[in-house]
């Protein structure tokens, strides 16, 4: 390469950082402008925590169900009902969770928030399967009834 | 483990009857325990209250090589029949949870539990 074309070849270079750096100034977000991505990456924040919170309430509050003795027919009539409606609450925040996982991996933040919701669920689903158990298919299985009546009488 | 050990570990039996109970039993409470979220462990065990004896039954991680789905009725059913025989025969261990580890020693006096079963 020759002096000439070197030389050249730099101004062309210098033009090019000159460039960039002029849109990179133009680009560059104020304060406020930050502020509010940032607020709004928080506001996101809560949102999803609030929900993992919650759905982890429910889960030990239908977990706490589980140690109710002798429910009556009317009982287990509501332990039924609640089931449905725990079923289609999930349904409702799985949902949410798989919009929540397609925008937070697309944005690539607030991951380990949308994990700890999938978490959430995650035992929120077992615990109503278990519960359902609990009260309608272990109570059915005589093997598993008649070692509780052994153990009364231990 | 570590978490296992720490969850038994220096509590009270009021403290560890948490969870979900599978056997409508306010006495005998037969306990399903998630340790540690989705990804942690499920632990099963029989608790005789009066007694304040806790019979671990089966552990199993969810993830890792060694983890697995939960397991079914049947599968609980069997574990619960397990433990009762294991109590009859008196093959037992004991478990101790020193240093945030579970260790596991023959348990020399079972006759206390075995004597009581009426069969």
């Amino acid at each position: 390469m020759s002096t000439a074309e070197f030389s050249e070849k730099i101004a062309f270079i210098a033009n090019d950082v000159r460039v960039l750096s002029f849109d990179e100034k133009k680009e560059l977000p104020g304060e406020e402008e930050m502020n509010r991505l940032l607020d709004a990456v928080n506001e996101s924040r809560k949102f999803i925590e609030a929900k993992t919170a919650r759905t982890e309430q429910l889960t030990e509050a239908l977990e706490a169900i589980t140690w109710m003795t002798n429910p009556s027919e009317q009982d287990l009539s509501e332990i039924n009902q609640l089931i449905s409606s725990a079923r289609d609450l999930r349904r409702t925040l799985l949902r949410t969770y798989l919009h929540l996982d397609h925008f937070s991996k697309q944005k690539n933040i607030l991951l380990t928030e949308v994990q700890h919701l999938k978490r959430a669920l995650d035992e929120f689903t077992e615990t109503i399967d278990d519960v359902e158990s609990v009260f309608f298919f272990l109570p059915k299985d005589k093997n598993f009834t008649e070692i509780t009546d052994q153990l009364t009488n231990l | 483990m570590a978490d296992v050990a720490e969850y038994f570990n220096g509590k009270e039996i009021a403290e560890i009857c948490s969870g979900t109970r599978l056997n409508n039993s306010d006495k005998f409470p037969y306990i399903k325990k998630r340790l540690n979220g989705s990804g942690g462990y499920r632990i099963y065990f029989l608790v005789l209250i009066q007694d304040e004896n806790v019979f671990l039954i089966f552990i199993h991680p969810k993830t890792g090589p060694d983890g697995a789905e939960n397991i079914s009725d049947k599968a609980k059913a069997k574990y619960y029949k397990d433990v009762l025989e294991a109590i009859k025969v008196g093959n037992l261990l004991e478990v101790s949870t020193s240093n945030r580890t579970l260790s596991f020693s023959p348990l020399q006096n079972t006759d206390k539990w075995k004597a009581r079963i009426i069969e």
